[in-house]
């Protein structure tokens, strides 16, 4: 399998070639993903240089363990991103992390009720991803926001907004639910099937 | 929590779920409830999959990453085969073991550590008469059968003729965890005598993979019975002292530790 080949590989033929020991399908999968997956760790973490560290985990893992990724139930690019995510997540609910995250929030003054909605707006790179994410129900759209980009406990979400926890998990998942339609009724394709 | 979910339970978690926004016990018991109801795996990819739509964009990595990443591939070991240490009585038919902890499996932490670990004795220990209750904090009747089971898997792999049984020690050998490992890399943490924890902290056990030490679990501030899965050439083992919840990369110095290697 050579490099011009792989570049027309579906993920999940990528996969199957990584766990066959290719790491040309590794780098492959690297070139097509670790610049979103970057874009997310950065923005979670703030820190590039933890940024760095969780992609460099989540791409050996991808190597180690590629059997934990299952074409049928998501795309790479979903499983990618979820992984980093995760370990975003662990990292700002740890001590030290969190320390200096919260001593780089007292720095900058952030206020508590920053706007939400634009820094999700500013977000998200498609126009169409734009338009369902206004389009979403406030309340909605900043229990998805804190605990996606905040990387907060949804318990957490409801002390901050000051709202019942089972209302916060209720509309995290209607909003995601939402979400899903509208993004595929705007033609935003969130289904998976791999060639 | 601590229990198992009922399906409307955890389905009223997916979203949080899905977004990390879980705490760690919630996010054990729906990853378990999860694990075996297809519909609700289905869910969780779609809210996975409408996440990853909100990711913020694209932006390039730094130009060294990924030949540090490629750099790393070449240190990645073949597949895990423990080789027999004891040969134990084949008296208890082998069962199934439960799912171990994967809360924060297959992270990294910090070198270090790895060093040290290599320089501690493994001690093979004979696990005579082992008792082993799950006495974890906020186990009550309902993790009746968990515990069970557990206690099951735990007699199982203690009387495989083929586990490996290795003693962690402290440096000053006060302090031990008594861990059984079967050959698929499934393990559990038998015994210790590790001090007590507040709420906010936790044990955290780690397996040296070459010089990576990699986490296979979080064990709670105090620790009795807990399974974990470990891949790859194990080395070593390790348990430090993290806050609860675990972290991805430690620099503390183990608790316990033993060098598989030597043994």
């Amino acid at each position: 399998m050579c490099v011009e080949d792989l570049q027309d590989t579906s993920d999940a033929a990528l996969v199957v070639a990584i766990g066959r020991w290719k790491e040309e399908a590794l780098a492959e999968v690297y070139r097509r993903h670790a610049g979103a997956a970057y874009a997310l760790a950065r923005r979670l973490l703030n820190d590039t240089v933890l940024a760095e560290e969780v992609l460099q985990e989540v791409f050996l893992r991808l190597w180690n363990a590629p059997e934990r990724f299952d074409s049928s139930r998501g795309s790479l690019r979903a499983y990618v991103l979820a992984q980093v995510h995760g370990r975003s997540v662990d990292l700002i609910r740890s001590e030290s992390a969190r320390r200096r995250r919260e001593e780089r929030q007292a720095r900058e003054e952030i206020p508590a009720g920053h706007d939400i909605e634009r820094d999700v707006i500013d977000l998200t790179v498609s126009e169409k991803v734009k338009e369902v994410v206004a389009g979403l129900p406030t309340e909605e759209r900043k229990v998805i926001e804190l605990a996606y980009f905040g990387g907060h406990t949804y318990r957490q979400v409801a002390v901050m907004l000051d709202t019942p926890e089972g209302t916060v998990k209720s509309r995290i998942r209607s909003g995601l639910r939402r979400l899903r339609t509208d993004l595929a009724e705007a033609g935003v394709g969130v289904t998976w099937a791999e060639s | 929590m601590g229990r198992e979910l009922s399906h409307e339970e955890a389905t009223d978690l997916l979203g949080a779920y899905a977004l990390d926004a879980l705490d760690p016990v919630e996010h054990q018991a729906v990853d378990a409830h999860v694990r075996g109801c297809p519909p609700c795996l289905a869910e969780v990819a779609e809210h996975r999959e409408v996440a990853g739509l909100l990711s913020p964009g694209w932006s390039k990595p730094p130009p060294g990453l990924w030949d540090r990443i490629s750099a790393s591939l070449e240190e990645v070991p073949p597949p895990l085969d423990l080789a027999p240490v004891i040969a134990m009585k084949p008296s208890a038919p082998k069962a199934p073991p439960p799912s171990p902890v994967s809360a924060v499996a297959g992270r990294r932490f910090g070198v270090g550590i790895a060093a040290m670990v290599a320089a501690a004795a493994v001690a093979v220990i004979g696990f005579l008469g082992v008792r082993a209750i799950d006495d974890r904090p906020g186990a009550g009747n309902d993790d009746r059968s968990y515990a069970i089971e557990l206690q099951r898997s735990v007699d199982a792999a203690v009387a495989a003729p083929d586990a490996r049984k290795v003693e962690l020690v402290s440096t000053d050998r006060s302090r031990t965890a008594e861990v059984v490992v079967l050959p698929d890399g499934t393990g559990y943490v038998v015994r210790t005598n590790l001090a007590p924890l507040s709420k906010e902290r936790t044990y955290q056990m780690w397996a040296v993979v070459g010089s990576t030490p990699i986490s296979v679990g979080v064990l709670g501030p105090e620790p009795k019975v807990v399974p974990f899965k470990m891949h790859g050439n194990v080395s070593a083992l390790a348990i430090t002292e993290e806050v609860a919840g675990g972290v991805v990369s430690s620099r503390q110095t183990p608790v316990v530790s033993a060098n598989l290697q030597s043994a």
